[in-house]
């Protein structure tokens, strides 16, 4: 028999059908998105070294589709689609490799969502505040798990203007959601601070399969189920949760996320909306 | 993949692997009409449910890293899914449990009669013989969980048999009930040993290039070409100062035949 205390959630939960309007049955087909509705950027990658994050832009693109937005995939994009893009807006998804800053003593946060570059030696990425936009900036190093290293230029371009009306950001992405550290603001606390409705990212590495996208573990299976489960109307807590698990527990890092929410913020994707802050 | 068997849940029911996909296959084509069967009978058992029609979403089919799970969400309740193939529960979220308050956290010792008494309800049984790995308290932002996880081990190989029980820290209340299981078919009986495995697999990253790396750990991996015990090390390249890419690779060395590879990207 249940114990007490699960006992009392069912019974309540019996008699309390409508506390769950997330959970509600979501319309089966696809919305159209209607004229002058919010646009959305999902972006992934195949990057230099093995991390291949293809799918996720398309399980993105599939949610925000459903939700009534007019989405765009970037995929082995530089940052100047999605730039171009932020004004209209309503949501911004990225999936592969964040830019970091990391003080001496080896605390790391992600700063920017990296893009590949608009050469073989450029890496572009997209920043949110001026210090950081600052520090991505400039030479740096870039290594494969077989290739050696080689010498970069880091090109990093400033969109936090365009944050305030995001319904959604989400950095699935290392350190995209870790503490501050000497002032530098993860990419989910930054957006989250210029009021983001909903930023969701992560505290610690998230892996992917080397060279296998579609996976049933790790960050192409969390992406899945998380967008699966988002287009389905879920609330965002519980898709994470599903996530996470899905994607194989701790082993790949997943279960670390954070989920900041602003007032007022959506607990899910519908209706396809840019986020005002207002009741 | 497992072998077909038959499951027992609460006595109530005997069903054969067969009989459960048939009827998940039902499930699939034939809409409300399915709404009566075996999966809904699983929940209302495991939750305590009163007898009549169940308040749920459709099911629908997902993957998992183990096969493929059947989802639906329980009006106030929250998503739960049960593996097709034992007829058994294998996740369970409660919404309302999701988010957390101002006040203190709870203590390890709380969470776990928590959790504990959960897993007596939902997946009886199901931690017998397994090691409970050590909690860990993570901050989600709109939620604190303590996160308790059960898992089977063989010598010094961890097995791919889990179940995490998520807690909130603020409520003691269960926020998720999560298990996957497959069956071990590879020994678990190394040839390599740890530092040998260590060796290998920093010799896969370039000549000089320093890293770092966790102590590996022994585990049986589940890969497209079946199951192998591995060893399993995480190594991070080293950086200089300036801005950096991120990332991090998580090797698999063969622990018979000491082959290296890496396995995962971050």
């Amino acid at each position: 028999m249940l114990n007490t205390k699960t006992r009392r959630r069912a019974q309540a939960a019996v008699l309390a059908l409508c506390a769950s309007a997330a959970l509600a049955v979501p319309p089966s087909a696809a919305l159209a998105a209607a004229p002058g509705a919010p646009t959305g950027s999902c972006a992934d990658a195949n990057y230099y070294d093995g991390l291949d994050v293809r799918s996720a832009a398309t399980y993105c693109a599939s949610a925000l589709t459903a939700a009534g937005f007019a989405p765009t995939r970037f995929t082995n994009n530089d940052g100047t689609g999605p730039v171009a893009q932020l004004p209209t807006d309503g949501v911004f998804a990225h999936a592969g490799h964040s830019i970091s800053y990391a003080s001496p003593a080896g605390r790391e946060v992600g700063i920017g969502s990296v893009f590949v570059g608009t050469d073989r030696n450029t890496i572009t990425s997209l920043t949110a505040e001026a210090q950081g936009v600052a520090y991505a900036q400039g030479p740096g190093q870039i290594c494969s798990d077989s290739g050696g290293c080689r010498a970069v230029t880091f090109r990093s371009l400033p969109y936090g203007d365009a944050m305030p009306k995001f319904g959604l950001a989400v950095f699935q992405s290392c350190f995209s959601a870790a503490a501050s550290v000497d002032g530098y603001k993860s990419l989910a606390d930054a957006s989250y601070a210029r009021r983001v409705g909903t930023s969701i990212g992560f505290t610690g590495l998230v892996y992917w399969l080397s060279n296998q996208p579609n996976a049933n573990v790790a960050g192409d299976a969390w992406a899945r189920r998380f967008w699966s489960d988002t287009k389905a109307g879920l609330s965002y807590g519980t898709a994470l949760v599903n996530a996470s698990n899905a994607a194989g527990g701790a082993t790949y890092g997943h279960h670390r996320y954070r989920i900041l929410r602003n007032a007022n913020a959506p607990a899910g994707l519908r209706p396809a909306a840019y986020y005002t802050g207002a009741v | 993949m497992r072998t077909p068997l038959e499951k027992t849940f609460r006595g109530a029911a005997i069903l054969s692997a067969a009989l459960v996909a048939s009827v998940a296959a039902a499930s699939f084509t034939s809409g409300a009409a399915a709404q009566t069967d075996w999966k809904n009978e699983v929940l209302r058992s495991a939750l305590a449910l009163p007898a009549g029609e169940l308040d749920n979403s459709p099911w629908t089919q997902v993957d998992s890293p183990d096969g493929p799970r059947l989802q639906s969400g329980v009006d106030g309740v929250g998503l739960v899914q049960v593996d097709p193939e034992t007829g058994r529960l294998n996740e369970v979220i409660f919404e309302h449990a999701l988010t957390s308050g101002p006040s203190p956290d709870v203590t390890v010792d709380t969470a776990q009669i928590a959790a504990e008494g959960a897993l007596a309800d939902l997946l009886p049984g199901r931690t017998d013989g397994a090691v409970a790995r050590p909690a860990e308290l993570i901050d989600h932002g709109t939620w604190r969980e303590i996160r308790l996880t059960w898992q089977a081990r063989s010598g010094d190989a961890w097995l791919p048999d889990v179940v995490n029980v998520g807690v909130n820290a603020a409520t003691a209340e269960v926020a998720y009930v999560w298990s996957q299981q497959s069956p071990t078919t590879v020994g678990t009986v190394p040839t390599i040993d740890a530092s040998t495995a260590l060796a290998n697999a920093q010799a896969l990253l370039p000549p000089g290039q320093a890293t770092t790396a966790d102590q590996p750990e022994l585990v049986v991996a589940e890969g497209a070409g079946g199951q192998r015990l591995v060893w399993q090390v995480a190594l991070r390249p080293a950086h200089g100062a300036g801005p950096r890419i991120t990332s991090s690779f998580l090797v698999h060395v063969d622990a018979l035949s000491g082959d290296a590879a890496v396995h995962a990207t971050a």
